[in-house]
């Protein structure tokens, strides 16, 4: 065992009765990333908990050592932890926005944290975090120090929380779903700076993630962990390439590439359905008007999809819920069947255009149960005042979005998320509108989900004749059943063409951008 | 151990709840325990000590304490729990009304609300009362007119971030009428909160009355009442003490169980919005 940071032998921790992790043994040596893929739920995030123990908690580690260069740490005080923290183990979390303190500037937190483990020197420490940001190739550190983190953007934020959890020069750095959070840009950039960790400061690390994109392009070897159990570990290169677990294989097979769908049916000639014509959304603030959505042109006929791509803060969400009817325009045409929509909406406008949200458990009243909001909506829109019909039709519903009809009795909080995200497409198919709008309804799901939820829209807008806007960030995903593409930034449209055109020879710098991320 | 630490808390709250029906019983059933009558004023024992005939002593006028006591709680409780139940109807339908529309709406009652509060409330009760004269009515919409503005303020900030919660936006691409909207929708995913304020609220509403009824702004005489009772047997506490210990004991425990009532139900729902959110 030459070389080994930390080795895990035998562990099985528990939440109270239900056991979480069991018989996991690992091996990390020095200079290596190790990867740890799973769906959520599949109790790796509850691995790191037990190297890491972050609060108190009920969990408890029921049998197996856990060993830091030779030193057992499992069952450590609450002492002994407190220098493990951050000075033995770094850790990088999921939402980099909520490990800083918003309204305080980065240089405090620096300075804070550098003191609570005794390595900050007054004199030295503009030098020696120039010289960490250097490495990291964070430009500018000057101005970074002196921002506030609500200023910079999530991948910004995460890059510097990297930063801070190498100033402390642990052995190890546990990184959990460290760019799930973050759109295909600042994941690529987040990406590098674990590999440069790796390769500058030979750093070990544990990268927990659900991506198998992100740990096939970073990390040396691999974990799958699937119900508590590792089921398959190896080199990356090997276990890519020749999978041995079924699961596993369908873990590779859900990683979103770039893959386009060849629209063979024959053109659509009929006249496009939804017309907007250089719709504007201004937002006015205190620090003036914020032109969220700018001049965009959109044509879309039945059953087309169209796929809108962007970073966050592009504009996308407003222009959907400006289509929705949920915001109103400040300048511009939209028409649907040559119907203005710009006015106050009728039902059967209503009716036509439906929208499927990103939280799928957030866009149902938590008190009401799935039943009710669907057939709400049938009572409200499509004038079904017999209970019994909605009952019937809602069973219809649930199964043609492949749910059990139990189901329906639930609140929406007991669903999971893709079960939910299947609730949600159900409700606004009920009322058999011609346009569905998408926003990044799959970002918050596993990629196993993601592909299953791809397939029923398609599916759906293959049988009902269904129009979809599709929104995400995550343009493979959207090679995967768009037709037409546009892309947007700063609320505007810079580039639009069909899905093949606009992969193959991108005309922008943009464009090309978010491709190679994948490429 | 999440769950062990979740039952105390239920078992807290059930006994609070037991103290506390057994009040509200009490002062609906007052008749039943009465030793005297409370009004009936009797020459020959005035200011007499506690005995077995007057278990809490006699007052000035020799009327029975401990069956003016019983019959006040009768005016303290359910008076405080009319207004209470009022103050949070009629705010929290403002503040939902404010916080949905935004706008005119907004500013017309948020500013009404503002200028409520910029008086110390007391005053503002203690003016409100001098001018309409002394009576439980007259007490409860001086103490009303600046009670309805903490639950209005509190469903306001809750509205306004619920409304931008996904699952509004798609009850209005549901079909859903604004006033459904607000009252299926919004007012069930604040009830919870504006009652756990309100039973802490009851507290010093019942506080407020007494006030009121102390400065001889609350009922008339001879309706008992603790605040007036405790105004009333101050002027000769030396010679009988009695006559302020007991109307005042009474008060202090009814609001202490009032208030860790609505401290124990606060801390119960929020172990509950943790567990399952709902």
């Amino acid at each position: 065992m030459e070389n080994s940071v930390l080795s895990i032998f035998n562990l099985y921790v528990s939440y109270g009765k239900k056991a979480v992790v069991e018989d996991v043994n690992l091996e990390l040596k020095q200079g290596e990333i190790l990867g740890i893929a799973g769906e959520s739920g599949s109790g790796k995030s509850t691995l790191l908990k037990a190297i890491l123990p972050i609060s108190s908690s009920d969990m408890t580690i029921n049998q197996g050592s856990i060993c830091l260069k030779n030193t057992e740490i499992s069952n450590c005080s609450t002492k002994d932890l407190r220098i493990l923290r951050g000075r033995k183990i770094g850790m990088i979390f999921q939402n980099p926005k909520a490990s800083f303190n918003p309204i305080r500037k980065f240089r405090n937190q620096f300075i804070e944290t550098l003191k609570s483990h005794g390595k900050y020197n007054k004199d030295q420490f503009e030098e020696q975090i120039f010289s960490v940001f250097q490495k990291l190739s964070l430009s500018d550190a000057k101005r970074i120090l002196d921002s506030y983190p609500y200023e910079m953007s999530g991948g910004m934020n995460q890059r510097i929380a990297i930063a801070l959890a190498v100033m402390l020069e642990p052995e190890i750095l546990l990184a959990d779903e460290p760019t799930s959070a973050l759109d295909s840009m600042s994941k690529s950039l987040v990406m590098d700076e674990l590999i440069r960790l790796r390769d500058e400061f030979h750093m070990s690390i544990i990268l927990v993630t659900h991506d198998m994109h992100v740990v096939s392009k970073i990390a040396d070897s691999i974990a799958i962990m699937k119900q508590g159990k590792i089921v398959e570990m190896g080199l990356v290169k090997d276990v890519i390439a020749n999978p041995k677990e079924k699961y596993t294989k369908s873990l590779l097979q859900a990683v979103p590439q770039i893959n386009i769908r060849y629209v063979e049916e024959c053109e659509n000639t009929e006249n496009p359905m939804l017309v907007l014509d250089k719709i504007c959304k201004e937002f006015h603030n205190h620090t003036g008007v914020l032109q969220a959505v700018s001049q965009i042109d959109l044509q879309l006929k039945s059953g087309e999809i169209l796929g809108i791509v962007g970073e966050s803060g592009s504009g996308k969400s407003t222009l959907l819920k400006l289509i929705a009817g949920l915001e109103k325009a400040s300048l511009g045409v939209m028409t649907c069947r040559e119907k203005d929509m710009l006015g106050k909406r009728k039902k059967e406008d209503l009716r036509n255009i439906q929208m499927v949200f990103q939280n799928a458990v957030d866009s149902f009243n938590p008190k009401h149960k799935i039943k009710q909001a669907i057939s709400e909506s049938l009572k409200n829109l499509c004038g079904m005042k017999s209970r019994q019909s909605r009952e019937e039709k809602i069973s219809e519903l649930m199964d043609l979005v492949g749910l059990d009809q139990t189901l329906a009795n639930r609140y929406p909080r007991k669903l999971s998320g893709g079960q939910c995200q299947r609730a949600a497409i159900a409700r606004a198919i009920a009322v058999q509108p011609e346009i569905l709008l998408c926003d990044e309804i799959t970002s918050a799901l596993d990629v196993s989900v993601q592909a299953e939820i791809i397939q029923l829209l398609l599916r759906l807008s293959k049988e009902r004749k269904l129009a979809i806007i599709f929104v995400s960030h995550d343009i493979a995903l959207v090679t995967h059943m768009c037709k037409r593409i546009m892309v947007m930034k700063n609320g505007k449209c810079i580039e639009e063409g069909l899905t093949q055109n606009l992969i193959e020879q991108p005309k922008e710098e943009y464009t090309k951008q978010l491709i190679s991320v994948f490429l | 151990m999440f769950h062990l630490q979740n039952n105390r808390k239920k078992r807290k709250l059930l006994v609070l709840f037991f103290f506390l029906f057994s009040l509200i019983l009490l002062s609906l059933c007052d008749t039943l325990f009465l030793a005297n009558d409370p009004n009936k004023t009797n020459a020959g024992y005035m200011m007499a000590a506690p005995s077995s005939h007057f278990p809490f002593g006699t007052d000035r006028l020799g009327r029975c304490i401990y069956s003016r006591v019983l019959a006040g709680a009768k005016t303290t409780i359910l008076s405080s729990l009319i207004l209470v139940l009022i103050t949070m109807v009629l705010g929290t339908f403002l503040g939902i009304l404010a916080g949905y529309y935004g706008g005119i709406w907004d500013f017309i009652i948020m500013r009404i609300a503002d200028i409520m509060l910029a008086f110390p409330q007391m005053v503002l009760a203690i003016a409100v009362a001098g001018i309409l004269g002394g009576s439980m009515i007259n007490a409860m919409i001086a103490l009303g007119i600046a009670g309805w503005t903490l639950y209005a303020r509190l469903a306001r900030g809750k509205v306004l971030s619920l409304k931008n919660e996904e699952f509004i936006y798609a009850a209005r691409l549901g079909g859903n009428s604004n006033t459904r909207i607000m009252f299926v929708h919004v007012l069930p995913n604040l009830v919870g909160e504006l009652i756990v304020n309100a039973s802490i609220q009851i507290g010093s509403v019942m506080l407020g009355f007494a006030g009121l009824s102390y400065l001889g702004l609350g009922v008339q005489v001879p309706k008992a009442e603790w605040g007036s009772m405790v105004s009333e047997g101050l002027s000769y506490m030396q010679q009988a003490p009695w006559a302020v210990l007991a109307p005042g004991l009474a008060l202090f425990l009814t609001v202490v169980i009032f208030n860790l009532f609505g401290e124990a139900l606060s801390d119960y729902m929020g172990i509950r919005k943790t567990e399952d959110g709902e």
